[in-house]
């Protein structure tokens, strides 16, 4: 999630007052640099929304989405396709962000969803090869995806899973994990909803978030190993945001994994939840922390905002249920059986407690890694790079180069170092 | 630079400062993401370390930024990562780029800034693939900077761009400008500086009113390479661009296609329409002093209007007006199909000309407004290149394809 806190002042372009609403629009005006957005109409729609006023987000990014797809519908009819790509994939991520702050109770949660994403699939089927939308068998069902290929023939290619978060999964990652760029440089992408974010939820409400994510991530590497131009001994994890728990705890059971990358490793969820709400509300109890969440709710609708987006993704009626749930997404120790080279990035804008466990998982770990810490001078050091994705993707590729490259790691550390 | 002098508004949504001129800049190097010559938190990074009163910062800030991306670059490359080594590069560009603004043309920074921002940008390009080639295109006694970018090897005749950029654009901005956009959809695209343009001047040339001397030179040159398919040649041209392009036009009929942003037929006119009277009229001493009194509130104005002096080759605003007096295009001589664009927030003088230009042509035109909602309202569409491209590049798709 696009946390309170986790967007440093100093980087923040101050165009709303509101730090939520400042970071996503970074975040989606950030997605320029793979074809998202354009700064004109990111930069047009500013006057429109109030910041904290969550109907007129919506509204603004929605119409803006409903424009751009009506000149993609008519670039595709009139056969100019790259036009017509290019139109449907900032569409799409007009149309995500516009559902962003909508209720998952208001059916306009799902109508705008199911916009955006007909759209990513339109774009998808204009790339050369076309994106292959897939569905991944899990349990008595199957997650929604994109197979990403940089050319149709079936060549062994290093392949990464991208894992999303509480909030971006899915079509997303195309910019936000850098699929886009994967491509470029030769990488096969797996872009996926897993149980607990968007595509999954809006499929069957029950498939909520779960602790021992390696029961997903397990099925998925079954399925990208069955899937033609795999090549077997380069197969990578890229896992961000809340991804960083998911992730690492489905690498300590999953052998096949070749290379490991979090964005940034949270070993201990619910502590650094705990820790955040403390930071904000006073060193309470569990007990404290959650009456005065209660009470935040009725007046703070940003803070209602959150907690009924919690109790979506993780299936929960109350504030102490989520607590209760999130307690079960502590590593205690599992990061010792990580067994591939594992990358750790993060941001100088993160709380201190996610910092520190950051460092701290870093130090745990028994494999050839490198720590990559990403900083305000540079402008990349809101949560998940969100605001500098090139940066941020060329760090990571740079590094699983190398990491496919080489069986000894040794020198990362020295040559990554910056 | 043209609109310096009126003190107008190049667009309607100030985002980042009071000066609408930086504020656009702003915008306009923050598109070049688009075609990856940007990142969004590097750009709002350095605007945080900028007071707007003193350029100083301003130049400070970028070129810190550009030399942590160049050295980014230069990393990346040498642990032979193409990718990632191409996109720093282009960003240091970019950066470096913005920086110059506010250094005057006299001063040796700026020749300083230039070198290095071309040197990353042609690092850039020969980490394409295929490379961009650097090559210098004789007219007469001088050699004309461009890049030659082809989205293939084969020398299958394909359809062809030149794109032109203004009075303020370097031959290196034309890859942001419609290059990379036509690369993208399989064209040749020949990135050029006319006589006058970007740092042109250091070779001793200035811009000058027969365009279509110096465009012959560049389609004499296209016609000896095989994979350009003489038969479909475009030409694009923005802000000093629109009159570059038309006037070329008028005259060459190698030219099949033509589209200006926007087209101005009257430099001139809309030159010397673009300061006040007052001002206009001033013996040129008096004319430094005023120019001086306008710095003390808005300190880019006298380093733009100079940069401008010196790319024509004057020291003064009535020589300037002297040297365009025959900076006019013969509209109704222009065969060609021509597009038209015209964005709703720039300067009247710009739109006045725009509207003339096209009720006089005579050939099949077509003319496109941009209007403030799409976001594409700003002079030369700088604040939406992509935009701009699906509809420069779907209009020259009907006609070159």
């Amino acid at each position: 999630m696009a946390k309170r806190g986790s967007f440093p002042l100093s980087e923040r372009p101050g165009i709303f007052k509101d730090e939520t609403f400042d970071a996503n629009f970074v975040r989606t005006l950030g997605y320029d640099i793979y074809g998202g957005a354009v700064t004109g109409e990111c930069f047009q729609v500013v006057p429109q929304i109030r910041s904290g006023d969550f109907a007129s987000w919506t509204t603004a990014w929605s119409s803006l989405g409903a424009r751009i797809e009506v000149m993609a519908r008519q670039a595709l009819a009139e056969g100019h396709l790259h036009t017509a790509r290019a139109s449907f994939l900032r569409a799409y991520n007009y149309y995500r962000a516009s559902e962003f702050f909508v209720y998952f109770r208001d059916r306009q949660k799902f109508e705008l969803y199911k916009r955006s994403v007909s759209c990513f699939a339109e774009a998808a089927t204009l790339f050369t090869p076309p994106f292959e939308a897939v569905r991944i068998p899990y349990e008595d069902t199957t997650l929604p995806g994109f197979f990403l290929r940089p050319a149709s023939d079936d060549q062994p290619r290093p392949t990464i899973i991208m894992l999303g978060g509480g909030d971006a999964s899915g079509e997303e990652l195309y910019f936000l994990s850098g699929a886009a760029v994967a491509l470029e440089r030769g990488y096969n992408a797996l872009i996926f909803h897993g149980p607990g974010q968007r595509g999954a939820l809006h499929q069957r409400g029950d498939l909520v978030f779960r602790p021992d994510y390696e029961t997903v991530i397990t099925p998925v590497v079954d399925f990208v190993l069955r899937q033609p131009g795999v090549d077997h001994d380069r197969l990578a994890l890229y896992a961000i945001s809340l991804g960083g728990y998911l992730g690492a705890r489905a690498a300590a059971f999953e052998p096949r994994l070749r290379a490991l990358i979090l964005n940034s490793p949270i070993p201990d969820f619910y502590r650094y939840n705990m820790t955040g709400m403390r930071a904000a509300l006073g060193p309470l109890t569990v007990l404290g922390l959650s009456r005065s969440l209660n009470v935040a709710t009725k007046f703070i609708p940003l803070a209602r905002f959150a907690i009924e987006t919690y109790k979506w993704i993780f299936g929960a009626q109350t504030v102490d249920e989520i607590f209760k749930r999130m307690e079960a997404y502590q590593l205690r120790g599992l990061e010792t059986q990580i067994q591939c080279p594992t990358l750790c990035m993060g941001s100088e804008g993160e709380s201190v407690e996610l910092q520190a466990q950051t460092e701290h998982f870093y130090q745990t770990l028994r494999v050839p890694k490198a720590l990559r810490i990403f900083t305000t001078k540079e402008g990349a050091a809101a949560h998940c790079q969100h605001n500098n994705l090139a940066i941020s993707h060329h760090y990571l590729l740079d590094w699983l180069d190398h990491t496919f490259m080489q069986s000894s790691t040794t020198n990362l550390e020295k040559e990554y170092t910056l | 630079m043209e609109q310096k002098a009126t003190g107008g508004m190049r667009h309607s949504n100030l985002m980042f400062f009071k000066n609408a001129d930086l504020d656009i800049y702003v915008q306009a190097f923050m598109g070049y993401q688009s075609y990856g010559g940007a990142s969004t938190g590097e750009v709002f990074y350095v605007i945080k370390q900028i007071d707007e009163k003193d350029p100083q910062t301003w130049t400070r800030a970028w070129q810190d930024m550009a030399s942590l991306i160049q050295a980014r670059g230069e990393q990346s490359l040498a642990g032979g990562h193409v990718v990632s080594a191409r996109e720093a590069f282009l960003r240091a560009y970019t950066y470096y780029r913005i920086s110059t603004l506010t250094l005057p043309a006299y001063d040796e920074r700026f020749r300083q800034t230039w070198e290095t921002m071309v040197a990353c940008y042609q690092q850039a390009m020969s980490l394409f693939e295929p490379p961009i080639e650097s090559v210098h295109i004789p007219f007469q006694e001088c050699q004309l900077p461009s890049y030659y970018m082809r989205p293939d090897e084969s020398e299958t005749p394909k359809p062809t761009i030149i794109v032109i950029g203004g009075g303020e654009t370097y031959v290196e901005d034309n890859y942001f400008w419609g290059g990379a956009a036509g690369l993208l959809r399989g064209y040749n695209v020949l990135a050029i500086d006319m006589p006058g343009q970007g740092a042109t001047a250091f070779q001793g040339m200035h811009h000058r009113a027969d365009t279509e001397k110096s465009i012959e030179a560049v389609l004499d040159w296209l016609a000896q390479h095989p994979e350009v398919d003489m038969q479909r040649i475009g030409i694009v041209g923005v802000s000093l661009g629109g009159y570059i392009v038309t006037r070329a036009a008028g005259f060459e009929p190698r030219i099949k296609a033509c589209a200006a942003s926007t087209p101005i037929h009257d430099f001139y006119k809309l030159w010397s329409g673009s300061l006040p009277a007052a001002l206009r009229n001033l013996p040129s001493f008096a004319e430094n002093t005023a120019l001086k009194l306008a710095g003390l509130t808005h300190p880019y104005l006298p380093i733009a209007i100079d940069k401008f002096y010196w790319q024509v080759g004057v020291t003064s605003f009535k020589e300037a007006a002297n040297a365009m007096r025959d900076w006019q295009v013969p509209v109704e001589q222009i065969t060609c199909p021509v597009l038209c664009m015209v964005g709703e927030g720039e300067d009247e003088g710009f739109k006045v000309q725009a509207e003339e230009f096209y009720e006089r042509l005579t050939s099949p035109k077509v003319i496109h407004h941009f209007t403030k909602d799409s976001g594409a309202d700003a002079h030369s569409q700088a604040n939406n290149y992509v935009h701009a491209h699906q509809v420069l590049y779907d209009w020259f798709d009907t006609i070159l394809k």
